[in-house]
């Protein structure tokens, strides 16, 4: 049987609502392109270092709805959950009105969510955007979200505001082992506006995450975007951020994979507009049954942009990495300056890392500069700070910090880089052991 | 306060030590010079239990207890400390955070109770005044970006704050203008007590001015060709090696 054939069926029983046209034309197209495309498998090249076959072997469900109680004492740990955000929780893919904020409450946000518009009732501006900026020519997960997403938030901040508090997205998944959830977010963030939100994964037991957001970043428009994927190590997570920017925009994301078994995430940013800027820092951790593969597209198509990305990651026992990050250069991006750079830690000697830069620069008066590294810990770094009476572990954990520090010490909200800090800890306290 | 018998130790399976034998009592100054490449930061790293230096034999006992069948981190926390010749520069690993957890786990060691961040702060600023460290480079990476002579006071620094029984330097002197000379003789000199022995390796007689020492010995070869006392280094100043090795060289082997 055909992964994922039942769900979809299963949809069409569903698209008997008041479903928008426009969006059940969209739905179609999903849903007829995920059957032509298929499940990538080895063979294609950007799956060439990651094998998907657990996920094709499992006859996905549309996840039921969990105890609330498990999923509550997931997120109250957090330390930010507690914070002043604007909050919106949604546990296996669905809104959960008690642990979400009002949204009445801010100003210059607008919000509906998915199911609303499912329903025929959502005011936003998802029409023009959704399914534009997350093409799923070469993404069958993507093809696979549009036809089967039920939830998200689709959100616009007005011109010229600056959100004061920060939005929070969490997606809480309790699965049984078959359980699947298609988040689908919209963002579309309006000129001079000033935006800082967060997504938060996180859950127990085994499901699959497929989640793909849409960013819209009108002129001027900055926001910082942290993506934190701490899901059940029983867990797989794909996902997909297609982000577009306009001119003299700013896009500094800030992505951390610390669970599930096997991640995918591509991240494919698109500069179009003069100007503008672009951030990628990424920090991923793996030990034993984890395979962490980030696919990341710079598209540099006006000139004058300026792009940095720096991804670190840290692997232990046998743990598995895959970094691609793609960086092209359109002709008409004179003045591009974009740097691009990865960074290894292998803690043992059965973890593997597959890195590959990739530049395609069509532009001439153009920086374009990549680095990456693979290595252990400084040996003579590890000894002198032994000589100084710390213990080993102690001597490790503080170069494994100093390495992750890059990253966590750009985070800037403290109590979620004291929160990353703790998990960084916690990872290297099970590797120690 | 420091026996050494016999030592013999090797790296990659070169013969490097061959036979050392030295005994440093509480209270004394001992120095070590010898032409480069006889094996003097050798020594200073095989007393601190550096992995890729394996001693084929002989002992060492350092206040009476077997040091080389301690960790690196035991010999430190039991009051070993070693200047080293080359200070490794570690990015991100914040100076007075690693101190701090250093000295604690040396406190902790000798039984005595943590020092809260507040007193370490004042306590390691002073000791930095001592060494006129700019307390900035506190806040820095350790050694990251140090020039060569910032370095070797960043090592007499760690030595003020963790108040070794026997401090090992090894060529701290090398590099260092006239004024830093004096300022790391004085680090030294503020730790000298009854009960605290130092290991000065230097090329020059120079340090030797500010550091009195009891007892000077040439290594040559992997051996201590010849003892004597101070004066022993001022007749190698004025002379060089050339003696030495000439009687080396007649020696039976
Ligand atoms: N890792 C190594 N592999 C091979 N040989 C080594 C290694 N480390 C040191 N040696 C050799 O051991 C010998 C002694 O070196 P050592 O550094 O102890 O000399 P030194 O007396 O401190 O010299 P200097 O006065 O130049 O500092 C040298 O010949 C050196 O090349
Ligand atoms: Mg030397």
């Amino acid at each position: 049987m055909k992964p994922f054939a039942e769900l979809l069926a299963g949809w069409e029983k569903k698209n008997q609502t008041r479903m928008p046209e426009s969006l059940q034309a969209l739905k179609q197209t999903g849903r007829e392109q995920f059957f032509r495309q298929g499940l990538p498998t080895r063979r294609h090249e950007a799956w060439r270092f990651t094998d998907i076959e657990q996920i094709s072997e499992i006859d996905w469900r549309a996840a039921a709805a969990p105890p609330l109680t498990g999923a509550i004492d997931l997120l109250r740990p957090l330390t930010y959950w507690d914070s002043d955000a604007f909050r919106l929780v949604f546990v296996n893919g669905r809104l959960n009105p008690e642990w979400s904020t009002r949204r009445t409450d801010i100003k210059g946000l607008r919000l509906t969510t998915a199911a609303e518009i499912l329903q025929g009732n959502g005011k936003a501006a998802w029409q023009q955007h959704l399914g534009r900026i997350a093409d799923s020519a070469e993404f069958p997960f993507t093809s696979l979200n549009t036809a089967l997403f039920e939830q998200g938030a689709f959100i616009e901040v007005e011109s010229g505001v600056e959100l004061s508090r920060p939005i929070h997205l969490y997606y809480v998944s309790v699965g049984d082992g078959a359980a699947a959830v298609h988040p689908r977010n919209l963002f579309v963030l309006g000129p001079s506006s000033r935006t800082t939100i967060v997504e938060t994964f996180i859950g127990l037991g085994g499901y699959l995450t497929n989640h793909v957001s849409e960013w819209l970043l009108h002129d001027n428009a900055a926001v910082d975007h942290y993506k934190v994927q701490r899901e059940a190590l029983s867990a797989f997570h794909v996902s997909r951020t297609a982000v577009h920017q306009q001119a003299n925009s700013r896009y500094q994301c800030h992505v951390f994979s610390f669970g599930s078994r096997l991640e995918r995430t591509d991240l494919t940013v698109t500069l179009d507009g003069a100007e503008v800027e672009t951030g990628l820092d990424g920090l991923y951790l793996a030990q034993s049954g984890q395979w962490i593969d980030h696919h990341t597209l710079l598209h540099h198509q006006q000139p004058h942009g300026n792009s940095r990305q720096l991804y670190k990651g840290i692997l232990t026992g046998e743990g598995g990495a895959v970094f691609n990050g793609r960086i092209k250069v359109s002709a008409d991006a004179q003045k591009t300056d974009a740097l691009q750079s990865n960074k290894n830690l292998l803690l043992s000697d059965g973890a593997t890392v597959h890195a590959q830069p990739q530049l395609e620069i069509s532009a001439d008066d153009v920086r374009c500069t990549h680095g990456g590294t693979v290595g252990q810990l400084d040996p003579e770094a590890l000894f002198y700070l032994q000589t100084r009476g710390l213990s080993r572990k102690d001597a490790v954990g503080l170069l494994v910090h100093a390495f992750a520090g890059e990253i966590v010490d750009r985070i800037r909200t403290p109590i979620l880089r004291g929160q990353v800090e703790t998990w960084v800890h916690e990872f290297l306290q099970r590797e120690t052991e | 306060m420091l026996v050494i018998d016999r030592l013999h130790a090797s790296v990659e399976g070169n013969k490097i030590l061959k036979g050392i034998s030295l005994h440093i009592l509480p209270g004394e100054v001992h120095a070590i010079m010898g032409p480069n490449g006889s094996g003097k930061s050798t020594l200073a790293q095989v007393l601190t239990g550096r992995p890729e230096y394996t001693v084929t034999a002989g002992s060492v006992h350092f206040q009476g207890k077997d040091l080389l069948a301690m960790a690196p981190e035991e010999r430190a926390r039991e009051g070993l400390f070693l200047a080293f010749q080359y200070p490794v520069e570690i990015p991100g690993v914040n100076t007075s955070y690693f101190l701090h957890t250093a000295l604690n786990e040396v406190r902790r060691h000798r039984g005595l109770p943590p020092m809260s961040a507040g007193d370490f702060i004042k306590w390691i600023r002073e000791k930095a005044a001592g060494v006129e460290m700019d307390s900035s480079f506190l806040n820095r990476s350790v050694n990251e970006g140090f020039s060569g002579g910032e370095k070797k006071r960043n090592e007499v620094l760690q030595m003020a704050v963790l108040e070794p029984r026997l401090a090992v330097l090894d060529e701290t002197d090398s590099g260092l203008d006239i004024d830093a000379l004096k300022i790391v003789a004085q680090g030294v000199n503020r730790l000298r007590r009854r009960e605290n022995s130092f290991l000065v390796i230097t090329h020059y007689q120079r340090l030797l001015n500010y550091i009195v020492p009891d007892v000077v010995h040439v290594l040559y070869d992997g051996r201590i060709v010849k003892t004597g006392g101070k004066e022993l280094a001022l007749d190698l100043e004025a002379h060089g090696y050339d003696e030495i090795k000439t009687q080396q060289s007649l020696r039976p082997s």
